[in-house]
């Protein structure tokens, strides 16, 4: 058999038993789904230490301590907004307009994990799965194999302890692009979660399987002159140093009013921040761009703002927590100004209100149109008039951008680790992905009858006298 | 949890209640057993099933592998049931009668 041949029959093994589970699946109610997820959620949550040390040191990225974080949120957050929703059988009933709405699983799901949160997102997308009674195949980031993998066997051997549908969850220990593209096409499969790289998503997206998919941030953080400065700056920094700023939804670039800039500055400075001559700035682009793929640079990823500054060869203080490139302008001009996941900000000084709110248009639709902007104001005309500029999923306030655009922690987003962003990122939908995204509901009509229409002479549609409001009027005639 | 009986060259198997991972354990030799040595058509009978496991589906894969192309049939299958196999993909396998 060809190599191509064996590969293929490999897929079709994970796909036959995922339709089984499927099968299975498909029997359970509502309450013994439940007691599945409550047990899964319980045995990722006892691992969240371990799963993070291994992360941390399988991808050598970020900090193992904020990964313990992230693995709470995925699993406790996660739980704590999905335990008591309906999502079997009939949900919803509404007897005035004779609809019931009844949730029917979508079947198997394969679900891609990112190297920056790879066994956060795999619990994550394994309870949602569950908790809506599809199967989930967990295929994992070449460069964090082991750890997403262990996360998932977790997670089955607590879900096979509730008597949960035997492969209910599967994992792939083969990473190769082959592979993956075979599954992303099988025609067994329902539902792609593809939560990674932009080449993936849309690799995802291109399957012909429907896909719920991400797109790449490009967080602009407006601090307007209202804000309350040391406390915007406090929260701008616990963001944006979380696991060395691995969360795509984490500060970008901060956008500061003139009047308020030398505060800023220096509540950034207090909090160990370096602000960056232009000479060091070209240094720092060097180092975190890759200049031909118009990308950040993939080595600099989730390290800290010391080890960047060495790569550099920056001279800041050798406790420096961020590096800080004051500029004059964003595109591809200012590589700083796109998306960097690492403790590097970009930095701009507005004239006034106008100004700053076009930086950051800018900024949002260089390169992250649809995802998160962040603003700290205490104006509430102000917050609206920013948010319905921006093109973004989630619009955070007064909130540290990476934990607050998750949700669950400082405000009442739907916990999750898959942010769609619309359109504008290719995606369907600007959701905190979760639990109810993973529903195909179904909609029983009973008759009920239009009654303004009955009461209307259907003849009149052929009179070619009567215009729209004509018959609007008559249609709408209170008898 | 199942009784045996011939009916037209057929040896038939008729399940009762849940087919669930436990209840399969405790029958899965016995059912082997009467599979394997039946050396003509099998049908099971689930007129009475309300519940079909992963372990049960195996019964029936195995079943299939074990009479041969067209000699394994699942009958009386409840429309709950019959949906399972239908999701499963196994009434391509299967000859599901209602």
């Amino acid at each position: 058999m060809e190599e191509k041949d064996v590969l293929l029959q490999k897929v079709d093994e994970y796909f036959l038993k995922a339709k089984a589970a499927s099968a299975v699946f498909s029997q359970l109610d509502q309450q013994q789904t439940d007691a599945i997820v409550k047990a899964v959620y319980e045995a990722g949550f006892k691992n969240r230490i371990r799963l993070a040390k291994m992360a941390a040191e399988e991808t050598g990225l970020g900090k193992w301590e904020d990964k313990v974080i992230k693995n709470a949120v995925a699993t406790q957050f996660v739980y704590e907004d999905i335990k008591d929703q309906k999502t079997v059988g009939v949900i919803h009933e509404d007897h005035v307009s004779g609809i019931t709405e009844i949730a029917q699983p979508m079947g198997p799901i394969l679900a891609i994990i990112p190297v920056t949160n790879p066994t956060s997102t795999v619990m994550f997308k394994i309870l949602i799965a569950l908790k809506t009674r599809n199967p989930i195949i967990v295929s994992p980031s070449k460069k964090a194999r082991k750890c997403s993998c262990e996360a998932a066997r977790i997670c089955y051997e607590a879900a096979l302890g509730m008597d949960a549908p035997e492969n209910c969850i599967q994992w792939v220990e083969d990473t190769s692009r082959e592979t993956t593209q075979a599954m992303m096409t099988h025609k067994s499969l329902s539902l792609i979660l593809a939560t990674g790289g932009t080449g993936l998503v849309k690799s995802a997206y291109s399957s012909g399987t429907p896909t719920l998919g991400v797109g790449a941030g490009n967080v602009p953080v407006f601090i307007d002159k209202t804000a309350d400065i040391p406390f915007a700056v406090e929260q701008i920094c616990i963001s944006k140093l979380f696991d060395n700023g691995t969360i795509c939804a984490s500060e970008q670039a901060i956008v500061a009013e003139k009047s308020i800039a030398a505060r800023v500055e220096e509540e950034f400075r207090r909090r160990k921040a370096c602000f960056l001559t232009a000479e060091q700035v070209k240094l720092l682009e060097k180092v975190v761009f890759d200049g031909e793929k118009k990308l950040m640079n993939a080595d600099i990823v989730g390290q800290t703002a010391m080890t960047i500054a060495k790569k550099a060869g920056l001279d800041v203080p050798p406790d420096t927590q961020l590096l800080i490139a004051p500029l004059k302008g964003v595109g591809d001009e200012y590589p700083i100004s796109s998306e960097i996941l690492a403790p590097v900000l970009a930095y701009y000084i507005a004239e006034d209100f106008e100004d700053a709110v076009n930086i950051c248009i800018d900024l949002n639709y260089h390169g992250g149109i649809g995802h998160t902007a962040s603003m700290f104001s205490n104006d509430d005309e102000n917050i609206k008039q920013f948010s319905m500029l921006m093109n973004a999923g989630r619009i955070v306030v007064n909130t540290p951008s990476a934990q607050g655009a998750v949700g669950g922690i400082y405000n009442m987003l739907s916990p999750s680790l898959t942010l769609g962003c619309g359109t504008g990122g290719k995606n369907i939908t600007t959701d905190n992905v979760t639990a109810k995204n993973l529903l195909n509901i179904q909609r029983i009509a009973r008759r009920r009858e239009n009654q303004r229409l009955e009461k209307f002479d259907k003849s009149l549609y052929f009179d070619e006298s009567l215009d729209a409001g004509a018959i609007e009027k008559i249609y709408n005639r209170n008898f | 949890m199942f009784k045996t009986e011939q009916k037209d060259g057929k040896l038939i198997l008729c399940f009762e209640g849940r087919m669930d991972t436990a209840a399969c354990a405790g029958i899965e030799k016995e059912v082997d057993g009467q599979v394997g040595k039946a050396g003509q058509p099998v049908v099971f009978d689930l007129r009475n099933v309300d519940f079909v496991s992963s372990a049960f589906l195996r019964f029936c894969i195995s079943a299939a592998k074990k009479t041969g192309a067209g000699k394994f049939q699942v009958a009386n299958a409840a429309p709950q049931i019959k949906k399972v196999f239908k999701i499963a993909g196994m009434d391509q396998l299967l000859s599901v009668q209602e």
